[in-house]
């Protein structure tokens, strides 16, 4: 008896995600930007894929951004970010982040970057009163992981957000474990940027993985 | 993104999704993820019950079972997700890592809650800012469950599981880790 129980890691790919990727590579495989009928054919099962990703996640269908995958989601929205600023500025993230997030701050820090790492209770939860706290005038993002993968605690996304929200900092979260599982009600959308992941969806894995970078 | 706030890309290129990330999109896992989100957006409701219901059916075989602890939020926490921290009743304990190739070879797929970075076992991270001790945080296993996941498979998981522990128990592991 073989029995597969690591789908946090990634999952089996459904036939019918196989189905519609062979019929990609037959038939749409133009190249989205071409003016032509091979490009238009490839662009509009793009955007149709596109409206089926904002769909699930109740997200503006201009806000989904394909990426190569859950890393370079978390990367774009912490150092895109932090690209934007000359000199260095406050970031914010959970002690309980996974490495895609852990890593980037961790290079911002050597960028001179001012980085807090809030703490968690035992049970793995960070406190929004500590994010409170945190905040300072020069915080311009806040990262923390929806659904940790290791020990597999949500975080209170939404009161982390309001607070942030209130304070005029970016939130972004990493929901790459709540993917299609996220209850994210429509007026979170407009300041969370949120990365997700097919592959936890019985989707492929590979370049198809979304971000969503919202209002 | 909010309004007024710009996000710089990544990379420099053509300008494609947005101008926030250059690149010709691999159409077909794209359409691969639509067809996939589609179909999850349907079936999530149901099968997010049905998960929990696996989930807590593992929990209740295997918590407090030859010492093993649950790590992570009982209530708020992901439905498809059961993690553990293992610790004998002689105090002594069993790595994850140990674990997962035991159960690998009894033909079930888990996960050590840690990373092990090119075969090094360290601790993990997220156990220690939990607050768990270096030793400890070696002994986190993850068994996470999907779409192909039946009551059966976690009727047997939970039973193999118990009969690696208590073998391991007896060859006292702790020398291994």
């Amino acid at each position: 008896m073989q029995i597969y129980l690591d789908y946090s890691a990634t999952t089996p790919t459904r036939p019918e995600a196989i189905a519609a990727m062979q019929a990609a590579m037959t038939e749409q495989w133009g190249n989205p930007s071409s003016l032509h009928q091979w490009g238009n054919r490839a662009a509009t099962l793009t955007e149709r894929s596109r409206l089926q990703v904002a769909d699930l996640i109740n997200a503006p269908i201009d806000s989904i951004v394909f990426t190569a995958g859950g890393t370079e989601a978390d990367n774009l929205a912490i150092m895109g970010v932090a690209r934007q600023y000359r000199q260095p500025q406050h970031l914010i993230i959970s002690s309980v982040e996974h490495s895609a997030v852990a890593e980037p701050a961790r290079q911002l820090e050597a960028w001179g970057w001012q980085v807090t790492r809030l703490a968690v209770n035992p049970a793995g939860q960070v406190n929004p009163q500590e994010l409170a706290a945190a905040l300072r005038a020069n915080t311009v993002l806040v990262s923390v992981i929806y659904g940790q993968s290791e020990v597999g605690t949500l975080q209170p996304i939404e009161a982390l957000g309001q607070i942030t929200r209130a304070h005029g900092a970016l939130f972004h979260t990493d929901a790459v474990q709540v993917w299609g599982d996220c209850r994210l009600t429509s007026s979170l959308w407009g300041w969370i940027c949120c990365r997700c992941r097919a592959t936890k969806s019985t989707g492929p894995r590979g370049p198809e993985r979304c971000m969503c970078v919202l209002g | 993104m909010r309004p007024g706030v710009g996000l710089v890309p990544l990379l420099g290129g053509g300008g494609q999704e947005f101008k926030l990330r250059s690149g010709t999109q691999a159409v077909p896992n794209i359409a691969g993820f639509g067809v996939a989100a589609e179909l999850a957006a349907m079936e999530l409701p149901a099968e997010t019950l049905r998960l929990i219901h696996l989930r807590d059916r593992l929990f209740s075989q295997l918590d407090s079972e030859l010492g093993l602890s649950l790590t992570g939020d009982s209530r708020s926490r992901l439905p498809h997700h059961v993690s553990f921290c293992l610790t004998q009743a002689d105090g002594e304990q069993v790595s994850g890592k140990t674990l997962v190739r035991q159960m690998n070879l009894a033909g079930i797929g888990i996960s050590a809650g840690s990373a092990c970075h090119s075969g090094k076992l360290t601790p993990s991270p997220i156990l220690k800012a939990m607050g768990y001790s270096d030793r400890a945080a070696k002994c986190g296993i993850r068994l996470t469950l999907g779409r192909q996941t039946t009551e059966a498979d976690i009727d047997w998981t939970a039973l193999v599981l118990k009969q690696v522990l208590t073998r391991l128990q007896a060859a006292r592991p702790m020398s291994k880790i």
